[in-house]
């Protein structure tokens, strides 16, 4: 696999990890240790996994080994999780971690069948600071326009991901 | 990290769990609680998270910029009534759809924060 598809994998899940990591050791430079040794052993042992779900099982399962090495060190000078919460948060951040993915390839396919102007413009308005009257003005469109642009735009997505969710 | 609703005995429970104030008896019961009761569960899920508001809209301009790159995508939501999921999907999965469902609802006067 090259070491572009191994990177994109693992950004698209390290936020997920994480949170997973630090839900246990409560402790950001420990989680920060963790998670880096977590992508260094990945690399170096399965840097062949391409397939998404594959990849994200083994992440987790590697850090639960990063935690529970952690643990042992740890676990005389402050309370932690036994080894069974443990193990049980793994598979649940696994699972979560999973449904998260689905949820943006569902809004990653919504909004790739708004065509590429209703797509500019929605992230426009949403994501900029700028005021809408503003931006109205910046596009030559009157403030009402643009409101009424807007809401058929938002009509259209919900439309959208009403269909994908009942497909 | 979420700290409203102290009062709370569950959320008193998580928020010592994270701040490491929580005792040993304590422990036990959050360990508990962790693993058999789902409604705990999902709470303490809330706290940990990051805030997905702000880093979906930065994922999404990432998508908007490059489209083609393999990053993740997401579009920011906001706040708003949530619906109650269809029960053959994961809870999450529509708590997630559901609020960005409840965005497209919002006056265009309203954009997210």
């Amino acid at each position: 696999m090259s070491t572009r598809i191994f990177f994109s994998l693992f950004i698209q899940n390290e936020t997920d990890l994480r949170n997973y990591v630090q839900m246990i050791v409560r402790d950001w430079n420990a989680t920060d240790e963790i998670v880096q040794e977590t992508a260094a052993i990945l690399w170096e042992k399965y840097a062949d996994l391409a397939d998404p779900a594959a990849f994200r099982k083994t992440l987790f399962q590697t850090a639960k080994f990063q935690i529970l090495a952690w643990r042992r060190d740890r676990a005389r000078d402050r309370l932690v999780l036994d080894e069974d919460a443990i193990a049980f948060l793994t598979d649940e951040s696994i699972r979560r971690a999973d449904e998260t993915q689905q949820t943006k390839e569902l809004i990653r396919s919504a909004m790739e069948r708004l065509d590429e102007t209703d797509r500019n413009l929605f992230a426009r308005a949403y994501l900029t600071q700028t005021p809408i009257a503003d931006q109205a003005k910046d596009l030559g469109l009157t403030p009402m326009t643009m409101y009424k642009r807007l809401q058929k735009i938002r009509n259209r997505l919900l439309g959208i991901i009403q269909e994908l969710l009942n497909r | 990290m979420n700290t409203s609703n102290q009062s709370n005995p569950r959320t008193e429970l998580i928020q010592k769990y994270l701040d490491q104030t929580i005792s040993s008896d304590q422990l036990s019961e959050f360990q508990a609680l962790l693993t058999s009761d789902a409604t705990f569960r999902d709470q303490f899920f809330q706290f940990v998270q990051v805030d997905v508001a702000v880093e979906d809209m930065i994922l999404f301009h990432n998508y908007m910029d490059q489209p083609n790159e393999p990053v993740e995508e997401g579009i920011p939501f906001a706040e708003g009534l949530i619906p109650e999921p269809p029960t053959a999907l994961p809870s999450r999965f529509h708590l997630f759809v559901s609020r960005f469902l409840s965005l497209l609802g919002r006056p265009a006067s309203s954009p997210v924060r």
